[in-house]
This record gives structure tokens, sequence and C-alpha cells, in this order.
């Protein structure tokens, strides 16, 4: 790790008008021993190729070990280190403090969600929002194993397949001012999520998960902020598939509404 | 148990982002389309009491369209027409997405059919009109 | 959770955004500018206004356009913290363009 580099105090400050150190305003919470929450400014070295994460690794091995955070995979794909960097929703592994001089740099855990130490949200409403959107795959049709795969021609992959792409890092939850004035918004991943299965030429369980997609609380609780698809550090468009879901579900609205019966079929 | 802190939303969240700030402008578009249909409504109850093209209660509601005041109103709306046109056409191939094959048709294709088909049906409608 | 009945309201949304996004401008251009511009006199605005197509064209804009509003006004309110609020605005808002549209078909196709 890059942090516990003992070069990486000493390291001369590159060509430029590069600042030795950088200071990081870090949001505290300490839930067993105080209160309430509160700013601790932390003084790091600056180097061109550190991120934000690199810094928060650095405050957590040299100057305070009871600095709680999440993180894994440091490249981008684990989704664990979304944090609130000077106000914005962003993965800290791609965080480079070079793009935030010359600080200080505020680092504050996922907005919208409740926090339970320090940087670290509890996202157990999340969870439960991916359970009730049901973002996995329903079979159309149930195949026994020595039938085969399910087979799906390349177009038929290309409808979904930039949804495929969500690693559940929450930062569109934090981007979307509906979710943070109401949680009782299913909110950007989940919809999406269900709409890329909803998509899947495989996949049968629209109807069921229509009951959660296509409910107050859904799609029609979106009022097309855009902000989900702007926040996504992958380039997924939630807002885009938001605005999918309340075309297909006009679309099945009025058809049940013309033609009686056909909702209920639809749904036995 | 350590409890969890919940940081509310401020009141005027919607000022504390730029993008939040662009948003309410967009939103508030509405209200402009809102009153131009109200003007709208008006200028057809003049006509029908009016009841003749000579009245002057016509002629008089027309020749309030160059008054200071109609200009500074329509001045507005059509501004905030304008930015409704463009924020619903950008806004447009979210909700309306195209494939070719296997390759999705770019946005910038479907906003600038969007901007087309406006173009010309805003000078269907003026040639109708004027011509 | 049951299935919503908002479709009804957002496809009027949806309709009245189209319909205000192309024929607004030129709308406003042509009633605001044009007439003060002498492009357009009043004896002609009134052929316009009676003409079959152009009370078609007003009572569709007229309609749309105010449940269009309507319906974004609404979210935005609830939006800005009357969330407590959201079925008073609602029956409030396309309340209003209902009767707006009433009484732009009284006004139009009478």
């Amino acid at each position: 790790m890059e942090s516990s580099s003992p070069v990486a105090a000493a390291a001369p400050a590159p060509a430029g008008a590069a600042p030795p150190t950088i200071v990081l305003e870090v949001f505290r919470y300490l839930p067993d021993s105080e209160d309430a929450p509160r700013y601790e400014r932390f003084t790091v070295p600056y180097r061109h190729d550190w991120v934000v994460l690199d810094a928060l690794n650095h405050i957590k091995d040299r100057l305070d070990e009871s600095l709680a955070f999440r993180w894994s995979c440091r490249m981008g794909v684990c989704g664990s280190c979304g944090m609130m960097v000077n106000g914005a929703p962003v993965l800290t592994c791609g965080a480079f403090l070079r793009d935030y001089l010359p600080g200080p740099v505020r680092v504050e855990p996922l907005t919208h969600f409740p926090v339970s130490r320090d940087l670290i949200i509890n996202m157990e409403d999340f969870i439960h929002k991916m359970e009730a959107a049901r973002t996995w795959l329903i079979p159309k049709e149930p195949r026994r194993l020595e039938e085969g795969e399910y087979r799906q021609t390349p177009a038929q992959l290309a409808q979904y397949k930039q949804f495929t792409l969500c690693i559940n890092c929450m930062c569109c939850y934090a981007a979307c001012p509906v979710y943070g004035l109401d949680s009782t918004f299913v909110g950007p991943a989940a919809l999406a999520l269900g709409q890329r299965y909803n998509l899947d030429s495989r996949d049968g369980g629209q109807a069921e998960r229509a009951e959660v997609l296509q409910s107050d609380h859904g799609v029609w609780h979106c009022t097309f902020v855009g902000d989900c698809s702007r926040a996504c550090p992958k380039g997924v468009d939630p807002a885009g598939a938001i605005q999918m879901g309340k075309v297909q579900g006009t679309v099945e609205y009025m058809k049940a509404l013309l033609l009686p019966g056909r909702r209920a079929r639809a749904q036995g | 148990m350590a409890k969890d802190w919940i940081r509310p939303m401020p009141r005027a969240w919607w000022l504390t982002r730029r993008t939040w700030r662009v948003f309410m402008l967009r939103e508030l578009t509405s209200a402009f389309v809102a009153a131009y249909a109200a003007f709208l409504l008006l200028l057809l109850l003049r006509a029908r009491e009016a009841g003749d093209p000579a009245s002057t209660v016509w002629t008089g509601f027309v020749e309030c369209l160059s008054s200071p005041w109609s200009l500074a109103f329509h001045g507005a709306v059509l501004a905030m027409a304008l930015l409704h046109t463009a924020t619903w056409f950008v806004a447009a191939p979210k909700a309306l997405r195209l494939f070719r094959g296997e390759e999705p048709v770019p946005e910038r294709i479907v906003v600038g059919a969007h901007f087309a088909a406006w173009f010309g049906a805003s000078l269907l409608v003026a040639w109708l009109v004027l011509g | 959770m049951a299935r919503s009945n908002e479709p009804i309201v957002w496809s009027l949304f949806a309709a009245g955004g189209m319909v205000a996004a192309l024929f607004l401008p030129v709308t406003v251009v042509l009633i605001g500018f044009a007439v003060p511009l002498g492009w357009l006199d009043a004896e002609r605005l009134w052929e316009v206004v009676h003409h079959p197509l152009g009370r078609i064209f007003l009572f569709v804009l007229i309609a749309l356009s105010l449940f269009h509003a309507g319906h974004r006004l609404r979210f935005t309110l609830v939006d800005m913290g009357l969330r407590g609020a959201s079925h008073a605005l609602a029956g409030l808002f396309y309340g209003a363009a209902t009767l707006g549209s009433l009484l732009a078909a009284w006004l139009l196709l009478t």
C-alpha cells in the first residue's frame, strides 16, 4: 500500500506549484463516546498520484487509527468506498487529490443515508430496496440442465447491457434529492436494475416486479432530476432506465384499461 | 447499541447544488407555460366578448399587445418556453431509446431530430398564420 | 404495494410537455411580437383564432399545457416541502387544469 510507504511523507513535491501537504476535513461520528458529529482536520502529504482513499488510509495508518471507512478493491469495481468529497458523491479510490487543490478537501459519508460511524453509512434500506425490486433473473421458462443454456442474441444483450455495469456503490442515492427527501422512494439503482431484468429477453418477472417498480414509490416517485446518471462512476444511466419504466408502465396501464382482463392474465 | 446519525435535508435543499438549481429552474418553466395558457384563455374570452373583429373590445385588446407590459410578459414567457423546449428535447432520448441492430442510436441524433421537428413545426405554423 | 394510477396524469403531462415544447415558442412570438411589429393585424388574428384549424390548435395547446404545468408544479411544490399536502395539491392542480380545459372547449367549440 502506498499509504504505508516510508517515503510517502518525504517525497519531493512534483514539478509545478504542488504543495507538500493538503488538508482533509473529515466527518467524524463516534456514537459510543460523542453525542454529535464533528469535522476533524488532518494534514496529509500531497502526492500527485494519491486519491482521497490513499489520504484516508494514511490518516488511519499514521494519524488516527480510530477513523472508520469502507474500502476494498481500490480500482473502482467493488463499490465500497463511495463518499461525499466536497459535497459530491464519488468513489474515493477514483478521486485524485490533484483535482481538489489547494484544499481543504471535505470528506463526508454518503448523504441521504443514516451514519453508523465516521464515514460509514447504514445501507440496510438500500439492501431492502434491491430485494423489493427483485433485481435478479426470474426465468421466463424453467429449463432443466440437460435442456442447455438460455440463448440470447447480441442485439437482445445490447438492450440491457449498460445497466449491468452497476456496482451498488450507492452514489446515485446520495445524488438523488427525491430519495433524500423521502426514503420510501425505491431509488435509482434498484429501479435501474429492475429495469435491467425487465429488458432481458430471458426474464419473465416483469409483472412481479411491477408491484414495486410501478407503485407510487417506484418510477412514479421520480421527478427526473437526472443527478443519479451524472453521479454514476460506471456510466450507468438510471434516470434513463426510470423514464423508460414510466413509458412502459404507461403503455401497460393503458392496455389494461382498454382491454379489460389482460392485466389479470399478465399477473396470473 | 449505538445510534445512527440522521442528516435531514435542509428546507432550501434545491439551492445547495448547481444541478439542483438548474433542475428547479426547469421545473419552474411550467409556471410560465400555465401563465400563457391562462393568457390564451383571456384572449379567447375577449374574442367572445367582442363578437366581431371590428369591435373595440377586440381591437383594444390587440393594441394592448404592443404595450411595454405585454412585451415584458411575452419576453419572459418566450425565454422560459425556449428553456422548456431545450430541456425537454435534451431529455427525450432518456425515455426513447432506439436501437439499430446491436448499436444504440446516439442520443444526439434523437435530440437533433426533435429540434429539426420543432424548427419545421414552427415554420409551418408561422407560414399558415402570416402567409 | 399497489400499482400506481399515475400513468393517467403522467401521460397528459408528457403529451403537454411535447406540445408546449413544439408549439409554445412560435405561438408566443406570433401573438406577442408579430402583432406589435405589424406583421399580424387584429383582423387576421381574429380569422386565425376562429378558423377550425386554429381552434383545434389552441384547444390542444391550452388543455395539454395546463395538465403539463399542473403535474410539474404539483411535484415541484411536493419536493419544496409540501409533501404532506400532496393529495390536496393534486386535486388543486388537476382540478384547475380540468376547469381550464372545459373553459377552452366552451370558448373554442361552441
